[in-house]
C-alpha cells in the first residue's frame, strides 16, 4: 500500500454505476424542486435550475473521485482495500482472520455484472471489510482463492 | 450423583414460577403505578377496579409463567444439550459440547431466596441468542455445569485428564487471586461518585419545578431575585451566603456519593477471581450473583483503567476483553479496584505482559495536536465572539470556558497519549480524564485499517485501527511512517497463525 499504482483498479463499469446512483439521487431532487415550483410556492426555475445543474456536476465529478481513489490488492496472505477520495482508509485483513465471506449483488450491480466481496472476521469495529464493484466472475475466483487459503491454513 | 440427570427430557425447577412471574409483575406494576399516577386525582373512587386489575394481572403473569414452564423441557444427551419451549410455536434448540464455550450460572434476589439459579451456556453468539435455561435448583445448576464441562473436556482429547479432575471435585475450587474486602469495596463506593445520579436530581428539580414558586434555570431571574425579594439573602452577608451555597453543594456530593456506594456494593459484593483448570472464575455480586469464567486462551486483551483522582491514590483496575462478551462491551472486570502490584499479578496469569520499564513509548504526531485545537478554536471562538456581541454574556462565558477546557485538555493529554510496540505486545494509552491502557498481542489482531483525511495527509499523520474480537482500538494522529511500521508488525503477528488454531489452543 506504499506505493499506490500497485493496487488494481475496480471495474470500469463500476464508475457508470456510480454515476446511476448519483443520477438518481439528483432526479429526486429535481422533483423535489418541481414539487415546490409547479404550484408556485416558490419562483419558477429558482430551485429546479440549481438542482438539475447540482446533480450534474455531482454526477460527474463525485464518483470519478471516487473511483480514482478505490483500487485493491490480493497479497499472499491478507486481501488490502483502500478507499474514499476524502477520508482514505487502507484497510487490511489477513485470510487466517476471515470468519465467513459474503458475495451481495444488488439489482443495479446484476444489471451491470458486478459484485461486492464482503469479509467479515471476528474483531468489533471495522470487522468487516467490503470491497465493491468486482466483476462478477472475478469475484467469485477471490472468494475461492480466500477460501482455499483459510483450509490450507487451518489444515 | 448424575443419575439424576437422566437423558429423558426434564422440566425447570417450579418453584422457578415464582421470580418469572414476578419479572413479568415488575412490567405490569410499573404501567399500573403510570396509571395511577395519571388517575391520581380519581383515584378513591376507582379502588375496587385498580384492586381487581391488579389481581387480574397477577393471576395472568403467574398463567403465563405456569404456561411457560410447562411447556420447557430439557434434556442432557450424549453429545449436546437440547431444550424445548414454547407455548403455540415448538422451537427446539440443540447444542453440541464441544461449542459451548463454558457454562455460567447467574441468580436474581428472588432466586438467590429460593436457592435457585439461571444457567447460561454460552456458545459465543452473544447476549439474547444464548441458550438459557430458567430456572433450576442450586445444586442442579452447579452439577449440570459439571457435566456439560466433562463432556465437553471429554469429546476434545487433550482436555481428557482435566475431565476427569473435574468431574470428581464437583465444584471446582481454583487459587484465589484477587478479593474485595468489605473495607476496600467501602473506599472503591467513594470513588465511583455518581455525577449521573447528580444530573438525575437537577432533572427530578426540573421535572417538578412546578412545586418551586420560581423558574429554577433562569439566570436571569435568579439575579432579579436576589436584587428584589432576594436581599434579604444578600443582607445576610457574604459568609451566610457562602454556607448556604456550600450546604447546597454538600447535599448534592451526598446524593452523588450515595448512589456511588451503594451502587458499587451491590454489584461488587464478594468479589473473588480464581485462578482454575478451566481458566479465570469470577464471582461477584449482593442482589444479583453472577458466576462467570473465561478460559485463559480466549483472552484477546488486557485493560487497565483508572481515574484522574483515584490515579493519584494509585487505585486502578485490570479487564479482560475476551471473545464473544459476558459484559457490555466483550469485557470483563477481573479487578475493579486494585493497586499496581495486584493488577501485575493477574495479567501475569493470563499471560500478557503490561507494558515494563523498558517500553519505548511513542507520542502522536505535534501536527495533530496543533490541527485539533486550531481547529476547536475554529469552532468555539466565534461563538463565543458572536454571543457576547449579542449581549449573551453566560452562554459567551460557557463557550469559552468550554474551549479553555479543550484546549487545556489536549495540552495535557499530549504526554498521556502514547503507544509502545514490544516484541509480543503492543501497548496503547489513551485519555486524560479516564486513562485507559490497551495490552493487545500481535497474533490477536483482526484487521488493520489506516485513515487520513485531507488535513493528515497533508502534515503526515493518520488514524490507525486496531481490530480485535471484543474491542476496538485506535490510535489518531499517529505518525505516517510509524503507523506504516504499526501495520507490517501487526500483520505479520496476525499471519503466523490461525485464528481458529488460538482458540483450539
Amino acid at each position: 500500500m506504499d506505493a499506490h499504482d500497485s493496487l488494481t483498479p475496480l471495474d470500469p463499469a463500476y464508475l457508470t454505476l456510480l454515476r446511476l446512483r448519483i443520477a438518481a439521487f439528483g432526479v429526486a431532487l429535481f422533483a423535489a424542486a418541481l414539487v415546490l415550483e409547479v404550484p408556485g410556492i416558490a419562483p419558477r426555475g429558482a430551485f429546479a435550475v440549481p438542482a438539475l445543474l447540482l446533480a450534474a456536476v455531482l454526477a460527474w465529478r463525485l464518483p470519478a473521485r471516487r473511483y480514482g481513489a478505490a483500487g485493491y490488492r490480493i497479497a499472499e496472505d491478507r486481501l488490502d482495500v483502500v478507499q474514499g477520495p476524502w477520508l482514505r482508509r487502507e484497510s487490511a485483513v489477513p485470510f487466517g482472520r476471515v470468519q465467513h465471506i459474503d458475495l451481495a449483488q444488488g439489482p443495479l450491480e446484476r444489471r451491470f455484472g458486478l459484485a461486492t466481496l464482503m469479509l467479515h472476521t471476528a474483531g468489533v469495529h471495522g470487522a468487516t471489510v467490503s470491497l465493491p464493484g468486482l466483476p462478477e466472475a472475478q469475484a467469485y475466483s477471490i472468494r475461492e482463492a480466500i477460501r482455499s487459503a483459510i483450509r490450507r491454513d487451518t489444515q | 450423583m448424575n443419575d439424576s440427570l437422566a437423558d429423558a427430557p426434564r422440566r425447570t425447577n417450579p418453584l422457578g414460577l415464582v421470580p418469572a412471574a414476578l419479572g413479568q409483575l415488575r412490567q405490569a406494576g410499573l404501567a399500573l403505578v403510570a396509571a395511577a399516577f395519571a388517575f391520581r386525582d380519581d383515584l378513591a373512587q376507582l379502588a375496587i377496579p385498580v384492586a381487581a386489575l391488579v389481581l387480574l394481572v397477577a393471576t395472568a403473569a403467574l398463567a403465563f409463567a405456569w404456561l411457560a414452564w410447562a411447556r420447557t423441557t430439557y434434556c442432557v444427551g450424549a453429545n449436546d444439550i437440547r431444550v424445548t419451549r414454547g407455548v403455540l410455536a415448538r422451537d427446539s434448540r440443540a447444542v453440541p459440547y464441544d461449542r459451548i464455550q463454558d457454562v455460567s450460572l447467574e441468580q436474581g434476589l428472588a432466586s438467590r431466596l429460593l436457592g435457585l439459579v439461571e444457567v447460561r451456556f454460552e456458545t459465543g453468539a452473544g447476549g439474547k441468542d444464548e441458550l438459557r435455561l430458567a430456572y433450576l435448583a442450586a445444586d442442579e445448576g452447579e452439577r449440570l455445569r459439571d457435566r456439560v464441562r466433562a463432556r465437553r473436556l471429554g469429546v476434545n482429547p487433550e482436555g481428557a485428564a482435566a475431565a476427569s479432575d473435574a468431574g470428581e471435585t464437583g465444584t471446582e475450587q481454583g487459587r484465589l487471586l484477587f478479593a474485595l474486602p468489605p473495607r476496600r469495596l467501602a473506599t472503591f463506593g467513594l470513588f465511583e461518585f455518581s455525577l449521573v445520579a447528580v444530573a438525575a436530581l437537577g432533572g427530578l428539580v426540573e421535572q417538578f419545578d412546578f412545586l418551586l414558586p420560581f423558574d429554577f434555570w433562569d439566570l436571569d431571574e435568579w439575579e432579579q431575585r436576589l436584587a428584589g425579594p432576594g436581599a434579604w439573602f444578600v443582607a445576610l452577608g457574604p459568609a451566610a451566603q457562602a454556607l448556604g451555597l456550600a450546604m447546597a453543594l454538600a447535599s448534592l456530593a451526598l446524593v452523588g456519593v450515595g448512589t456511588g456506594l451503594v451502587r458499587t456494593v451491590l454489584r461488587e459484593w464478594h468479589f473473588r477471581l480464581e485462578l482454575t483448570p478451566r481458566g479465570l472464575r469470577r464471582r461477584r455480586g449482593l442482589l444479583t450473583r453472577t458466576d462467570v469464567t473465561v478460559p485463559l486462551h480466549r483472552i484477546q486483551g488486557l485493560v487497565v483503567a483508572t481515574g484522574i483522582i483515584r490515579r493519584r491514590f494509585g487505585w486502578r483496575s485490570l479487564s479482560l476483553v475476551t471473545l464473544g462478551g459476558e459484559d457490555k462491551g466483550g469485557s470483563l472486570a477481573v479487578a475493579p479496584f486494585a493497586r499496581a502490584d495486584e493488577v501485575a499479578a493477574i495479567a501475569r496469569e493470563t499471560g500478557f505482559d503490561l507494558p515494563g520499564e523498558g517500553a519505548s513509548w511513542h507520542s502522536r504526531s505535534p501536527a495533530y495536536r496543533r490541527d485539533r485545537m486550531v481547529a476547536w478554536t475554529l469552532l468555539l471562538g466565534p461563538l463565543a465572539a458572536g454571543l457576547l456581541a449579542l449581549g449573551q454574556g453566560w452562554q459567551a462565558l460557557a463557550a469559552a470556558t468550554g474551549l479553555g477546557i479543550v484546549l487545556l485538555g489536549h495540552g495535557l493529554r499530549w504526554r498521556r497519549d502514547r503507544h509502545a510496540m514490544g516484541r509480543r505486545f503492543f501497548h496503547v494509552r489513551t485519555g486524560w480524564l479516564k486513562p485507559v491502557s490497551f495490552t493487545g498481542e500481535y497474533e490477536h489482531v483482526q484487521t488493520v485499517h489506516l485513515i487520513a483525511g485531507p488535513l493528515g495527509r497533508r502534515h503526515g499523520y493518520c488514524t490507525l485501527a486496531i481490530g480485535v474480537a471484543g474491542r476496538a482500538v485506535g490510535i489518531a494522529g499517529m505518525p505516517r511512517s510509524e503507523a506504516e511500521d504499526w501495520r507490517k508488525a501487526l500483520l505479520e503477528g496476525a499471519g503466523r497463525r490461525d485464528f481458529s488454531a488460538l482458540l483450539l489452543r
